[in-house]
């Protein structure tokens, strides 16, 4: 009798009823093709009027710092894309309230000694004197970021373990044995001024004696970088056109710290240089206007660099959908705000 | 006494109530959907509807409210067949503690403080994994679902009735729908119950459901028409019996 029933059942529902076990992208970006010239400055020309926009909605955090947090924990990001023949774009908006580029700065004390600002939680991250930043992940051969996306290679730690290991970060990113990640992380400070995203990618190292960052890489690079200004407990560097709000030092204008720079009360903590190599790849300008980020950004759709097969998402077949997700990091050195699910990019 | 004969006020209010219950009828239907669908508006398949009410609770959660984050189907029949082969723990170590901490613990475990963290029903352990690979729903849910399900439909389900039984349709439709609306909610009230011990009772549930919710839903249309026009079709002829 009960096989009966679920016989017909199960019938009915085959018959009437669609199975529905299936993974569903959160959103879909269509990019179209561009013959015009597309300047990368972080303003739209009017050629982006053309890409169709796709709009998420950020609204998940990873952790909450236990000295709290005063970023945003919900934002919208409209993301539009175009190709030509040789380079992929992105015009990328979000709202964030406040331009936040105060990176661990040096600020002159009523003594006249010099301290390094900051204001790490327990995990020994900072969300008061960082940077605001934002990351694109793209797959590359895990099978699991195809539906869940970021979600795919984000590990967060418990009882302050990490693969059985000690670790007192939150959360780690690594993959699936023998698969990467490309990941496209723009920093505000540290490479926005050198028109870049930093270009890195994430395998499936879970040793921090092999990297300390565990599965995250920055992808192989001939040259430039960022380091911090520190010697001796005092800034390293500064630089001769310094003023109030100047937020880094470029490595190409520095000068010797001397303790007779009486008239800066602040120092950048940071010194940067562009990146040469597949770490530069991604050009991009990032303009924060009326509590908005504009952020434009280009690559080539298919890159050459030092093992640019297994660190790059490669855009080589324009029939094909591939798997991104986005975050944006408001004045936050790991605390994001994401989406679950995965987005899908198709070529128009 | 018939429902027309009532002043404005009373059947514009009693308007106001079927409308009312009409539109709450179609917002129950999308949280039942999405609860079953994690999220989605799609109309779920017999099967997942039954593995909601009588399958493992862990595999339906995987298959339904959770799916989103379950990286691969395959991690849902695994989990399957390791409860159905009796939770051995050497499998749990093996192979089920990878998929709990590839697709679950971020959120379930006691310290997460991820957005979505649910830190009651932590996935950490053995011990709190098997917790969760009973059949059926858990008794703490299915006790408060049932009393509050039956309380507060068998009283819309009396008011709808009584109203209905001053419109002018046929009688015998009265009983039908007065009677298919509590045969729905007593079906479905003890199948939750009665799935948990035979599956194949969840099969039953999106019938009973349905009869009880189209019940009503009837029931209203038709109150609702009455109140202002003749009913088509199904109103009795002045001094017919």
């Amino acid at each position: 009798m009960r096989k009966t029933i679920t016989l017909i059942a199960a019938t009915v529902s085959s018959l009437i009823l669609a199975p529905t076990l299936q993974a569903k992208p959160l959103g879909i970006l269509e990019n179209i093709t561009t013959n015009d010239v597309i300047t990368i400055d972080g303003i739209a020309e009017s050629e982006w009027n053309a890409a169709p926009e796709l709009s998420v909605v950020l609204d998940q955090t990873p952790y909450k710092p236990n000295n709290g947090f005063e970023g945003i924990t919900k934002t919208t990001i409209k993301v539009r894309s175009m190709h030509d023949d040789k380079n992929v774009y992105f015009f990328l908006q979000w709202d964030d309230p406040t331009k936040s580029l105060n990176r661990f700065p040096w600020m002159k004390q009523a003594d006249g000694s010099w301290k390094q600002l900051e204001n790490k939680d327990d995990t020994g991250h900072d969300n008061t004197y960082y940077e605001d930043k934002m990351s694109m992940l793209w797959n590359i051969d895990l099978k699991a970021f195809d539906k869940k996306g970021c979600g795919a290679v984000c590990h967060m730690a418990r009882n302050g373990k990490q693969k059985g290991k000690d670790d007192k970060a939150p959360g780690r990113k690594y993959t699936k044995p023998g698969t990467t990640v490309d990941m496209w992380h723009w920093k505000g400070v540290r490479t926005n001024p050198n028109a870049q995203f930093d270009d890195q990618f994430i395998d499936d190292n879970t040793d921090p004696e092999k990297n300390k960052g565990w599965g995250r890489h920055g992808d192989a690079k001939t040259g430039g970088g960022y380091k911090n200004n520190i010697a001796d407990g005092k800034p390293a560097f500064g630089q001769a056109d310094l003023a109030a709000d100047t937020t880094v030092i470029v490595d190409s204008q520095k000068i010797p710290f001397s303790d007779d720079m009486d008239q800066i009360k602040r120092i950048p903590g940071i010194i940067t240089s562009a990146f040469s190599g597949s770490r530069g790849d991604i050009v991009a300008k990032g303009v924060w206007k009326d509590g908005k980020w504009n952020l434009e950004l280009s690559r080539p759709l298919v890159t050459t660099g030092e093992k640019a097969d297994v660190q790059d998402v490669q855009f080589n077949d324009l029939k094909k959908t591939y798997a991104f997700g986005v975050s944006v990091f408001d004045n936050s050195q790991i605390n994001h705000v994401y989406h679950n699910g995965v987005l899908n990019m198709v070529f128009k | 006494m018939n429902i027309k004969a009532l002043n404005p006020a009373a059947r514009i209010a009693i308007s106001g109530f079927c409308l009312s219950v009409l539109m709450g009828l179609i917002y129950a239907m999308l949280a039942i959907i999405m609860s079953i669908n994690g999220g989605e508006t799609l109309v779920p398949s017999l099967d997942k509807v039954q593995q909601k009410y009588a399958g493992i609770m862990i595999v339906s959660a995987m298959q339904g409210s959770m799916y989103e984050h379950v990286s691969e189907d395959e991690s849902i029949e695994a989990v399957r067949q390791w409860v159905e082969a009796g939770t051995p723990e050497s499998t749990y170590e093996s192979h089920i503690v990878e998929i709990m901490n590839d697709d679950c613990t971020n959120c379930h475990s006691i310290g997460s403080t991820m957005t979505e963290a649910m830190t009651s029903i932590p996935l950490t352990t053995y011990q709190e994994v098997i917790q969760t690979t009973t059949k059926g729903q858990p008794w703490s849910k299915i006790a408060i679902q049932t009393h509050t399900h039956l309380f507060a439909m068998s009283l819309l389900v009396v008011i709808l009735g009584f109203t209905l039984s001053f419109t002018q349709i046929f009688s015998w439709i009265k009983y039908l729908l007065i009677s298919f609306a509590f045969l729905g909610l007593w079906g479905d009230a003890l199948s939750w119950t009665l799935a948990k011990y035979f599956a194949f009772v969840g099969y039953l549930i999106p019938f009973t459901g349905a009869m009880l919710t189209g019940a009503m839903a009837a029931m209203a249309a038709i109150i609702l028409l009455d109140c202002w026009v003749k009913v088509p079709l199904i109103t009795e002829l002045a001094g017919e019996k």
